[in-house]
C-alpha cells in the first residue's frame, strides 16, 4: 500500500472517530436556560423540610437522569472513547466551571440566604452552560477544519 | 519507537477493512456507543443499498451487530461494533499508522 493511500485512509479513520463528537456539538438554545432553572430549584429545595425536601431532591435528581436517557435515544449517535484533542479545552472549561458554580451557590447561600443563592446559581449556571456550549462548538469547528 | 513499514505492519491489515467504506463504518463505531443507519449514510455519503451491503459484510464477519426498532418509516436501524470488530479495527488502524511511519 502506498503511503499516500495509507494517509488518505488514516484521515478517513480520524474523521470517522471524530464524527460522534462533532454531532454532539449540535445544541439547543433553550438548554442553558433549563439547566439554570434546574440549578436554581435545586438550591431552593434545600429550604424545604422533611418529606417535601426528600421528594424534591428525588425529582431533581431524576430529571437530569431522564434527560440524559432521552438524549441518548434521540441522538443518532452517541460518543465514546477518545475525544479529538481540540475538545480538551471545552472539557477543561466544564471541569472548572462546574465546581465554581457550586462554590458560588454555597457562598451566596451562607452569606445572603436561599432565595438569593437560588437566583445567583440559576444565572451562573445559564452563563456557564452557554460558555461551555460555545467553546465546544468552536472546538468542534477546529476539528472539522483539521479533518476537512 | 515506531516499527518500520515492512511486512510486520502489513500483517496487521485486515482484508475486510481494506475497503474504505467498511473502514469508515468501523471508525465511526469505534468512536460511538452505537450509530444509526441515517447517520452512517450521511457520514459516508453513500446510498442506502451501498451502506446496507457494506454493513452486511461486516455483520457476516462478526465485526458489528445490527439492532432494528419499529417498522416502516418510523423504524430505525442501528449498528454497534463487537469486541472482535474493535480488535480487528485497532490492529488495522495501528498497521496503517506504522505504514505512515
Amino acid at each position: 500500500m502506498e503511503s499516500a493511500e495509507a494517509r488518505r485512509l488514516f484521515r478517513e479513520i480520524e474523521r470517522g472517530e471524530a464524527a460522534s463528537w462533532l454531532h454532539f456539538a449540535r445544541r439547543r438554545r433553550w438548554q442553558p436556560l433549563v439547566f439554570g432553572v434546574w440549578a436554581g430549584m435545586f438550591v431552593l429545595s434545600t429550604a424545604l423540610d422533611g418529606a417535601a425536601r426528600s421528594l424534591a431532591a428525588l425529582a431533581l435528581i431524576a430529571a437530569p437522569l431522564a434527560y440524559v436517557a432521552r438524549d441518548r435515544q434521540r441522538r443518532e449517535v452517541y460518543p465514546q472513547g477518545r475525544m479529538p484533542r481540540e475538545l480538551r479545552r471545552s472539557t477543561w472549561a466544564l471541569v472548572v466551571l462546574s465546581p465554581a458554580v457550586a462554590l458560588l451557590a454555597f457562598v451566596v447561600h451562607v452569606t445572603a440566604g436561599t432565595w438569593l443563592a437560588a437566583a445567583a446559581t440559576a444565572v451562573a449556571t445559564v452563563v456557564a452552560a452557554e460558555v461551555y456550549g460555545r467553546l465546544y462548538s468552536a472546538d468542534a469547528e477546529q476539528v472539522r477544519r483539521r479533518l476537512a | 519507537m515506531s516499527a518500520p513499514a515492512d511486512g510486520s505492519a502489513l500483517a496487521g491489515l485486515d482484508p475486510l477493512l481494506n475497503a474504505p467504506k467498511r473502514l469508515a463504518i468501523m471508525a465511526v463505531l469505534a468512536g460511538s456507543q452505537s450509530a444509526e443507519f441515517g447517520f452512517l449514510r450521511e457520514h459516508l455519503a453513500v446510498s442506502d443499498s451501498d451502506l446496507s451491503k457494506q454493513a452486511a459484510a461486516l455483520d457476516a464477519a462478526g465485526y458489528l451487530t445490527v439492532s432494528k426498532s419499529g417498522r416502516g418509516r418510523g423504524g430505525s436501524t442501528s449498528y454497534r461494533a463487537t469486541a472482535a470488530g474493535m480488535e480487528a479495527y485497532r490492529r488495522h488502524r495501528e498497521a496503517l499508522r506504522l505504514l505512515l511511519g
